[in-house]
Order: structure tokens, then sequence, then C-alpha cells
């Protein structure tokens, strides 16, 4: 028997699971370089009974551009409807489509750049289904925004993921492969300078980096010989003129340069790092 | 790469030591630099697949990758068309590499000094920019101002792309530091010329206030609203209108129509997702008329008073207006910031405003008030001593926005004229309040994005630099 976890275990990358009260706002984009295509994933907060309207509404909004019209595509688990866009004025080739999956009480955007074949799309579309329909097989699977996507070979999968809570974001960026003889804490700095350099006018409420609360170095977290995780805390500051306000901590962005090629205890270890963030902030 | 280099094979001039180099640096407009974008999908002109998954994004997606808060940065490697404009243009190898100047030597170049070509425009800048807009004009830039097969070259062109969502003056003072970059690499050089395009001139002028003056020879603007143009605050209202007002026109090409539409879905066709879409937008929202617009482009009701732009920001206007920053601020027309609606009508409506968004959009016009303010101290000029401006006539353009006639529809209240390039109006890009005077203005038939498109005005380009280069030598 084949665990879940193992079959959304993709072959690089992680498989992340938002702490309770996170939602998940990422844009998922693949690449695959080999056949000049890249998709996007995304959620659309949409009633399922409305999604084709909404769509329609989308597609309307670019008719100068001579979308198809809808159509709906035969598919296992969602209800799938799509238009096209020829990008180069190939007729055979569409360069741009976009799709809804509805289920019962959820609505996601699927938008593809690049050529899939008439005769290919609903095989291409099969690769999407949710965890529960996955069987036991070989495949494996990544997990976005509850949709599970068989891998192929090849992908460049996505190096970056945004999760929401009540005022708060959290951004996770990485980048792979990429080894470390020391602790670099470059990327954090350059990004504390950017925050920490906006006048003080920049927004009613503008970011500020307080402090750099803390490196932690590798090995603390069991990450590995190449990873660490750093994290600095942004605070909001009331604009001279304005009355006082206590600062309330309302935005952490949390910064991981690692080799994040899969290990055996991915999950676990992202778990860890969200319990670090929450424990200092939230 | 220093100008001091190894005799190339072949039959070429070359002088050892230089002291007569004098780089170029380009500065393009709004919109123009790639950027990779932080949690969202590149901004990439030159790719119609990166651009239609913007126009079909979400607005709140959009709106959060188009906020200066989001961190996003230049592209710098090389798109396809420069890669293959440079591969199939033998003088820019030449150029960017002497060693390939010897046929009879390097028949089939060796595919390591193929890369060292793409290496040097890339470290140039030149994979930071649309190549659609800015190709022609950096190749004739490169190539005319730079005789063949002679080295060192004496003018490289340089190009300073930057992430055109933040203010100017930070662009600005980025663009201060890429000259003391130019610089250094150009070890033999002295001052740079810069060309700019549209919003680029705002960002050179900001430069030139904030250190940049001593280093600059001369600058040639193209189409530079120098002080806003009146469609960036009509959109406001009507919000982009792909197939009217903003329209290519009859003459349109079904490519310009395309990429017409895809930015206006990106910008948001109802005003209320153009303004949330702009509210983070601190460069753009500096494209509004600045209190140094010198003709009236908006006559409008303020403390039940009929008046225009011109009373208000002279003192006349007989309400408590003498700024129209103040006046873009208000959140009922003719100010441009929209008030949320209640919770029940934002979730019947489906609409997106928020506080937030008001917010971010009043402080932005604060920012943009202050930045043009920098160009109104007359103790000082606003622009180098040696400036040439060239601008775009005999295009639809806005040029009058009437806020006060009841039921009209925001197309109905809006006057276009040919007195501009589509897009910036004559009154903004002759560059009237230049000081000291600009050197020379020139009207060219020429559409604003697509100005370098026409040979002749990027002749005239060239002239004008060819005069800055003739003084600076002297």
């Amino acid at each position: 028997v084949v665990s879940r976890e193992q079959l959304l275990r993709p072959p690089y990358g992680v498989v992340f699971y938002p702490p309770e009260g996170w939602i998940d706002q990422s844009c998922y984009r693949f690449v695959e370089p080999l056949v000049q295509r890249e998709f996007v994933l995304d959620a659309r907060p949409w009633k399922a009974l409305e999604a084709v309207t909404q769509l329609e509404s989308v597609r309307s909004s670019l008719a100068a551009a001579k979308p198809s019209l809808i159509t709906s595509h035969p598919h296992s688990v969602f209800d799938i409807h799509g238009f096209h866009i020829n990008l180069d004025g190939d007729d055979t080739r569409p360069g741009f489509r976009m799709f809804t999956l509805v289920s019962e009480d959820r609505v996601w955007g699927l938008r593809v750049v690049g050529a899939i074949a008439e005769q290919d799309l609903d095989e291409w579309l099969a690769a999407f289904t949710v965890p529960s329909r996955i069987d036991s097989s070989q495949r494996r699977y990544w997990l976005a925004l509850d949709i599970a996507i068989e891998v192929r070979p090849n992908w460049q999968p996505p190096q970056q993921f945004s999760y929401g809570a009540p005022g708060a974001l959290l951004a996770l960026q990485w980048q792979l492969g990429t080894e470390f003889g020391e602790v670099d804490a470059s990327p954090l700095i350059d990004e504390s300078d950017m925050i920490g350099s906006a006048p003080a006018s920049a927004y009613i409420v503008s970011y500020e980096v307080t402090k750099l609360q803390r490196v932690l170095v590798p090995g603390r977290l069991g990450l590995g010989a190449h990873c660490f995780v750093a994290q600095a805390l942004c605070a909001t500051r009331a604009l001279s003129g304005e009355p006082s306000r206590d600062a309330d901590v309302t935005n952490v962005r949390l910064c991981c340069v690692a080799d994040l090629r899969q290990q055996p205890d991915a999950p676990e270890l992202w778990r860890d790092v969200f319990a670090i963030t929450e424990a200092h902030g939230f | 790469m220093g100008d001091v280099q190894q005799h190339p094979p072949g039959s070429v001039t070359f002088d050892t030591i230089d002291t007569r180099v004098i780089p170029i640096v380009f500065v393009p407009g709004v919109m123009g630099t790639r950027l990779d974008i932080t949690g969202g999908v590149d901004w990439d002109p030159d790719n119609d697949g990166k651009m239609v998954l913007w126009a079909t994004d979400l607005r709140l997606q959009i709106v959060k990758s188009l906020t200066s808060a989001t961190p996003g940065s230049p592209i710098e490697t090389l798109g396809d068309k420069p890669k293959a404009d440079i591969r199939g243009n033998r003088e820019l190898q030449i150029q960017a590499v002497p060693e390939l100047a010897g046929p009879a030597i390097f028949p089939d170049p060796a595919p390591d000094l193929g890369a060292k070509v793409f290496e040097v425009y890339q470290k140039r800048g030149w994979g930071q920019v649309s190549w659609g807009f800015y190709g022609p004009i950096l190749k004739d830039l490169q190539l005319k101002l730079n005789p063949s097969r002679k080295f060192p070259i004496r003018h490289p062109v340089w190009v300073h792309g930057y992430d055109w969502r933040q203010s100017n003056q930070d662009s600005g003072d980025k663009l201060v530091q890429k000259i003391a970059k130019v610089l250094k690499e150009h070890p033999t050089a002295k001052q740079v010329v810069i060309v700019t395009h549209s919003m680029g001139g705002l960002v050179c002028r900001s430069a030139l206030l904030d250190g940049a003056l001593p280093n600059v020879a001369g600058v040639v603007h193209t189409v530079q609203p120098s002080c806003g143009t009146p469609v960036a605050y009509r959109r406001f209202h009507s919000g982009a209108t792909p197939t009217s007002l903003d329209g290519p026109g009859p003459d349109g090409k079904v490519l310009d129509w395309v990429a017409s539409i895809f930015l206006a879905a990106i910008q948001g066709i109802r005003p209320r997702e153009y303004a949330i879409t702009q509210s983070g937008l601190r460069g753009p929202l500096q494209l509004l008329p600045s209190n140094d617009y010198p003709e009236m482009f908006l006559q409008m009701l303020l403390d039940d008073l009929a008046t225009d732009n011109l009373e208000v920001v002279g003192g006349n206007s007989s309400t408590r207006f003498d700024d129209l920053y103040d006046v873009y601020a208000l959140g009922k027309s003719p100010g441009i910031v929209p008030e949320p609606f209640s919770f029940l009508r934002r979730v019947a409506e489906g609409d997106l405003v928020t506080d937030e968004h008001t917010k971010r959009l009043r402080a932005n016009l604060d920012r943009a008030r202050k930045f043009h303010q920098r160009f109104r101290d007359p103790s000082v000029g606003n622009c180098h001593p040696l400036t040439f401006s060239l601008f775009g006539r005999g295009k639809r353009t806005d040029i009058f926005y009437d806020d006060i006639p009841l039921g009209l529809t925001p197309q109905a209240r809006t006057l276009q004229g040919v007195s501009g390039d589509g897009t910036v109006a004559e009154a903004s890009s002759q560059f009237r309040n230049a000081r000291p005077p600009a050197q020379k203005t020139t009207a060219f038939p020429v559409e604003h994005a697509a100005c370098f498109s026409n040979p002749d005005f990027n002749k005239e380009v060239l002239a004008c630099v060819n005069q800055i280069i003739a003084k600076a030598k002297k």
C-alpha cells in the first residue's frame, strides 16, 4: 500500500503543509522547458455555480484578441470549461488556454502558455486530480492548492510561495541546488535593507524591519548541511503626525535559502520551520 | 571591460588608449523594463504568453504584483529576441568581441566567443528592456555611433533598466549609481550621454538633481511626459478603454489591438479596478499632470464653483484648492481616489476597493506631488544644461477632460486632439518649462511606444547625441 505522503512527494522541491489558519495564496507556476510550456494554477474566489459566467467575463475582456468560445472538457474529477487564444495567428496550435476546474465547492483557474494539441488536451487535463482520488500507482504528484498534479519529467517546479493569515503574509522563496560552505544571510540582509530603506512616508503604515531576529544555524533544525533559515520581524509604524500607536507585528517574511532536494522527512521539516515562525510573532 | 584592449586579428584600426570614450546610457520608459516580480509572473512585454497570463490573472494578484512594496528587479538575461538579433548581426558581435573581426582566422567563431558576445551585451543591461520597444534604437546607437571595426568602441551603449513601479526618484538614485558604474567600467571616460524614453526622462532629471549632473555631458529626451499627461488622469474615470479612447485607432494592426487589449485588461477596464491597480504604482502615478502642466486639461466643479486646473495652480480659482494633488486626492470626482463601499455592497457587487487601497493611493499621490515639486525650485535647473527634446505630434491624444456636465460618460467628457503622440500631449512632451531651455525641440509624427520604429526619429536622436559628443570633446 502506498501512503498518501509517498504519492504526493515529488522528486524535487517540497511538499508543504501550511499551519492551521494560514491560507495558501501561492501562484503555482510550473515550467516544462522541453516543450516550451508553462502553466499556472491558482484558486479563484468564485462560487462553483458562477464559474462559467466568471470565465466568460474574463473571455469577453479579451474579445479583441479573438478568443474561442468556451467549451467543456470531460474529466473524471472536475467540471472543466475553457477557452483559448491564438497568440501568433496559428489556428491549429493555440498559444494560450484558460480553464476553470470546478469541484462541488471550489473553483481553480488553470492557464497554459504554449501549445497543446487538441487531441492531447484531455490526456493533459487528466493529470489534475484530488488526493482522495489517487490510487496506488507508480506515479508521483505535486500538491498545490489541494489539487494533486501528476509530476512529469523535466519540470521546473515553482520556487515562490505565499501564505496568508489575518493581517499577515508569509512569503517563502527558495533556490534549488545552491550549496553553502557556511551560513550566508545575504538574501535576508538585502531584503531587510530594501524594506528598511523605504521612506516613512511610503505608506500610511510603512513596514520597517525592527530587528534581525536571528539566524538559525545549519543543523539547529536538523535541516542538513546546506540549509539555514533566517527570520526577520517587520512591525507597523505610524506616520509622523498621526496618533502614535503600538507597533504590531503584522508581517513576517521568512527567507529560506537551502538545498531542498527532496529528503525523506521533508514534510516534517517544513512544519518545524513554521513552528518557529509562529512562536515569534503569532 | 576597460578601454585598453588587445589588437584584434584582421584589418581593423585599433587605438591602444583612447581618452575620448563617451558611453551612452539609455533609460527606458514606464513598463519598458522586464521585471522579475516576487510571487508573480514576470513582466515581459516581449513575451505574449507572459502578458496574457497577466491579463487573465485575478485583480488582487495583479494589484499585489503591481505594488511597489512587492519585491522585484530587472531581468538581466537576454531574451530570445535580442539574442536572435545579435546572432544575425555580425557587426554587433564584433563590436562586443573584437576577436571576431578576423574571418580568415576565425571562419567559424568558437562557441565561447559567441557566449562572450551575449555576456557583453547582458552586462551592459540590454537584456533588461523590452526588445520590441527598444531594440531598434539600441542597435542604431551602438552601430551608428561607433565606426565599423574601429577599436576601442568609443560609445558603448548601456541600458539603465529599473523597477518602474517604484518612485522615479528611487529609480533616479539607481541611475546615479549606474552612471558611476559605467564610468568605472570605462576608466578613460569622464562623462556619459543619456538618451531617455517617456518616463525615463523623469528618472534622468531626478538623477541630475541627485548628483549625476557632473557625470553627464548632455541628455536627449524622447516623448517625455515632463509634467505628466491628461490620459493618466482620465483613465481613473473611464478605466482603460482599449476599444475606444485607448485603442490603437483605425489604422492599428491586429497585434497592436491584441497588445492594447492585454494591457487594458492588466490595468483594469473599470475605473475602480484601474484605481486600485494604480494605487501602489509610485512611478506611474507621477505621470498625472503636475502643477506645472502648462495648458488647461481639466474643467471641474470644486466647492460648487466651476474652475480649471490652471486657475487652481495659479491660485485664482476662488476655491480652497491651490494644488492639483489635493484635487486628485478627493474621494469624489474630480478626485480620483475611490471610496470603499459598505461591506454588503462590496460583497453584492464584487467590488475590491478597500481602505488599504485608498490610503496607499493618497500616500503615493503625495509622493508624486513631492517628486514634481523638486522640479519647481527656481533656484536650480530642472534639466541638464545641454538638453534635446524630441516629441510626437499628429496622433489622437487626450488633451482635455470636462468633469462638469451631468450625465455624460467619461468617454464623452474627453476631448482628444492630434497635438500629441497618442499618449503624451505636446503641452508636456515639448518640455516648455525646461530650465535652462532645451537646446532644441523637434516634433515627429510618431506614436508614443513605437517612436523608435521610425527611422527618421532615430536619425534625429543620433544627430542630437552627436552634437552632445562634439561639445563634450571640445
